[in-house]
């Protein structure tokens, strides 16, 4: 039940890039307000695409979680200059870290209930996200670990391929590689390495 | 050289990378090499996979190819004599399905067919159950009935058993446990599977390479919902039960009779009963003369064989009456090898002897069991004090003196998904020298008092369970070895620890614990996860009865299980057991299969 890759003829952001993200990071980064709000204007669909599959799958609070991605998102702006930015790569898997743990936060608030010591409360789960629901907790947890195993290159080529869909082209500029065939075969080693590191963890 | 160097598993990730098919039995045929990364890649395929159903459609990249109701039809997936199988994309759900398309009805089709599809689908839908696909719609547009479902990545079990041949019993018995949940909610539906075979149960979420691991669920469903009521349609004839053959209608033990099909063809690579045609197929079940699963595989435990034969009964009368019925059969079966304990002779899980709750706390007396815990037992009933239980064997609710100790339901809240859960219940007793009382969340036991659980189930269980006291020390209070009572526990009435020749064990507090955690755990198969965890933890051991008198106040601080016991170990993190607890937990939200207590008692440092 996979496709063959029709979807990735399409640049996950907007293609009429008349400058290139790295750019606008580094305005971003001299306190250039115009070119923050391009920025956020780029990214925010492709990060609330990738939030609703973290998302439990019993949820439908999607404008919260909207919100919530865009206001991590501009927090994490507020924060660029303490972020040493080598690269969009490093700049996106650092976003995706923070959503992740404030998507986590989000969660428990939502789902604690007064009165806390019993089990039920101190246990509550919000149920498992889309991704869990699709492939199952354990799974999406090995993945987790053997991602944290990964070199930093190897960690934001398969963020930045599996989970954001960018194209190759996209994924050579943000990981700076010479050309998309590079950036191809960054992808399949971090891949490989990846499956590696996923059978390790089977046990 | 390196994995990632390998050309092989390169281009494997390529493909892997762009969402191309893979042909996995294939592959593995021309690269034998990749055997060993088979695991690995097979979960990264179901990674990337997973991650691309939830990027495509919102991507926009794929255009529709054309609009079925309220679902954007994207790829064919399959086709059959019902109909067609695409992915399509709910807008609503905002997430990626998968559309089965009924063929239009037809002149010879029963033209109120399409409207009984639609109610029997609605009632498909209506089932929610991990093991189930979940419907998410069924509607009739454009003159074609339609019903959509969560699109499932994983891999069908007739792809495990060509890619690994016959499976041993016990992951066979697994699977069959996992499968009759999921047919004893569809049956509770009041509907059918009606076409239950190898091919119709999926594998989701691993790729098959951990024994166990994923999540087993039924898809297609045969005859009632799936193919239309349509005239015309079949089942898989091989996995039929005689009955239907002959014509008849089906019915839950047909369902039953297939998945005994289904389990001997898992563990044999045949079917039962096999022919060329549908004719001759007849006539071999009317002459009643197949090899018997113990011919095909001498090895099996005969309790799994039995309970193979006794679904592929032809009288459905002789098989199992339910879907429930048989997985009380098999449970007892499945299990990773590892992990269990001796095979009982039997699977049929036998019926204990029901007694009431008066008689166990009758008896309570007799005997002390520690922990904390040691064992205690043998002397103590020779000691003076507790030997007069019969004031307190009128209610089971122990004193009456002190309602405020009585357990309140909030002692001890349930988990989630109770639904699904084993139906226990559970009451922690203290014996004192004074009788019997109940134990609510909060209320404080010293050392020389004993404990005992009171367990009452339904179905037979396995039970755990765990203490951890103010330091993060663990210990296994359930199972005990050495006493008569083990898991399974069976249906009926069960006092923990256990007994000895028949007289009761109860667990002793030993020592100053500050306060401890009592965590109740229930389930229907094993723990492996949980067993596992608590492997190298102390176990409540027996000991000789201890005078409380002659130790000191360090000495109860510091000796976990005096007597001759060694003290108790620290396990490596404080909290131990709530983030076992909480691991557990999880469980529970995704299958809703255990049913978990927590209780906590304060055992003050003098």
């Amino acid at each position: 039940m996979t496709d063959p890759g029709r979807a990735r003829e399409t640049p996950a952001v907007p293609a009429e890039r008349l400058e290139s993200t790295a750019a606008l990071l580094a305005l971003v980064q001299g306190g250039d307000a115009a070119a923050r709000e391009r920025l956020v204007a780029r990214y925010l669909p492709v990060l609330r695409r990738w939030a609703r599959g973290r998302l439990p799958a019993a949820a439908r609070g999607l404008s919260d979680t909207d919100d919530l991605v865009q206001v991590t998102l501009i927090r994490a702006l507020d924060h660029v200059n303490d972020f040493e930015l080598r690269r969009e790569g490093a700049f996106l898997a650092y976003l995706r870290r923070i959503l992740l743990n404030a998507m986590r936060d989000e969660v428990r608030r939502s789902v604690r209930r007064p009165g806390g010591d019993e089990v039920s409360a101190d246990l509550a789960d919000p149920g498992p996200s889309v991704l869990e629901q699709a492939i199952g907790r354990d799974l999406v947890e090995r993945y987790e670990a053997a991602l944290a195993e990964l070199p930093e290159d190897h960690r934001e080529a398969v963020i930045l391929r599996v989970e954001l869909g960018f194209t190759y082209p996209e994924i050579a500029e943000a990981l700076g590689k010479p050309s998309s065939n590079a950036a191809r075969m960054t992808v399949a080693r971090a891949l490989v390495r990846l499956s590696e590191a996923l059978e390790k963890d089977e046990t | 050289m390196r994995r990632e160097d390998e050309p092989d598993l390169i281009r494997t990730a390529e493909q892997i990378a762009d969402g191309v098919p893979i042909d996995w039995d294939a592959r593995l045929h021309e690269t034998p090499a990749l055997g060993r990364a088979l695991g690995g890649m097979r979960s990264l395929e179901s990674i990337v996979a997973a991650h691309r159903a939830q990027l495509e459609p919102a991507g926009g990249g794929v255009a529709p190819l054309f609009a079925w109701g309220p679902l954007q039809v994207l790829e064919k997936l399959g086709a059959g004599s019902y109909g067609e199988v695409y992915r399509a994309w709910d807008p609503a759900l905002q997430r990626e399905v998968a559309l089965k398309l009924r063929r239009a009805p037809g002149p010879r089709d029963d033209a109120s067919g399409a409207r009984r599809w639609l109610e029997e689908a609605r009632r498909l839908a209506r089932v929610r159950h991990p093991n189930v696909v979940t419907v998410l719609g069924a509607e009739v547009n454009a003159g074609r009935p339609g019903l959509w479902t969560e699109l499932l990545a994983g891999h069908t079990l007739e792809d495990t058993l060509r890619s690994r041949g016959p499976l041993g019993a016990h992951e066979a018995a697994a699977l069959g446990v996992e499968i009759c949940r999921g047919l004893a909610a569809v049956h509770a539906a009041g509907l059918v599977h009606g076409d239950l075979t190898s091919t119709n149960v999926m594998r989701v979420g691993d790729a098959g390479a951990v024994a166990g691991a994923g999540r087993i669920v039924l898809t297609d469903f045969g005859a009632a919902v799936e193919r239309g009521g349509m005239t015309g349609t079949a089942v898989t004839p091989l996995a039929c039960a005689p009955e239907v053959l002959r014509g008849g209608p089906p019915t839950e033990a047909a369902d039953v009779y297939a998945l005994g099909v289904l389990l001997y063809r898992l563990v044999t690579h045949a079917y039962p009963v096999e022919a060329e045609s549908l004719d001759s197929l007849r006539r071999a079940h009317e002459r009643g003369a197949r090899p018997t699963l113990r011919d095909r595989r001498a090895d099996l435990p005969g309790g799994f064989v039995a309970a193979v034969e006794r679904a592929l009964s032809p009288d459905p009368a002789a098989r199992y009456a339910s879907a429930g019925a048989m997985e009380s059969a098999l449970v007892a079966h499945a299990d990773h090898a590892a992990s269990r304990a001796p095979e009982p002779s039997s699977p049929i899980a036998q019926a204990a002897p029901r007694q009431t709750r008066r008689i166990l706390i009758a008896a309570s007396v007799a005997i002390a069991v520690a922990l904390g815990w040691i064992i205690y037992r043998d002397r103590v009933a020779r000691e003076p004090a507790p030997t007069e239980p019969v004031a307190i064997t009128a209610s089971p609710a122990g004193p009456t003196s002190d309602e405020a100790t009585r357990p309140e339901p909030s002692a001890a809240t349930p988990a989630q998904a109770p639904s699904l859960a084993p139906r226990v219940e559970a009451v922690l007793y203290r014996s004192t020298g004074a009788g019997v009382e109940p134990l609510a969340n909060g209320g404080s036991i010293r050392p020389g008092q004993r404990l005992f659980l009171d367990l009452e189930t339904r179905e037979p269980l396995h039970a755990y369970v765990l203490d951890e006291d103010a330091e993060g020390r663990v210990f296994v209070l359930f199972p005990v070895a050495g006493l008569d009572l083990a898991n399974p526990i069976p249906a009926g009435e069960a006092r923990l620890p256990g007994a000895r020749g028949g007289a009761p064990i109860d667990w002793q507090v030993t020592s100053a614990g500050g306060r401890e955690t009592i965590l109740i755990v229930a389930a229907r198969s094993p723990l492996a996860t949980l067993e596992a965890a608590v492997a190298d933890v102390p176990r409540a051991a027996e000991g000789r009865p201890v005078s409380y008198a002659e130790l000191d106040a360090e000495a109860l601080r510091r000796l976990r299980g005096v007597g001759g016991l060694a003290p108790g170990v620290p396990t490596e993190h404080g909290g131990a057991l709530a983030e076992l607890a909480r691991t557990l937990a999880r469980r529970v939200q995704q299958k809703g299969d255990l049913w978990i207590r927590q209780i906590t008692l304060e055992n003050p440092v003098p």
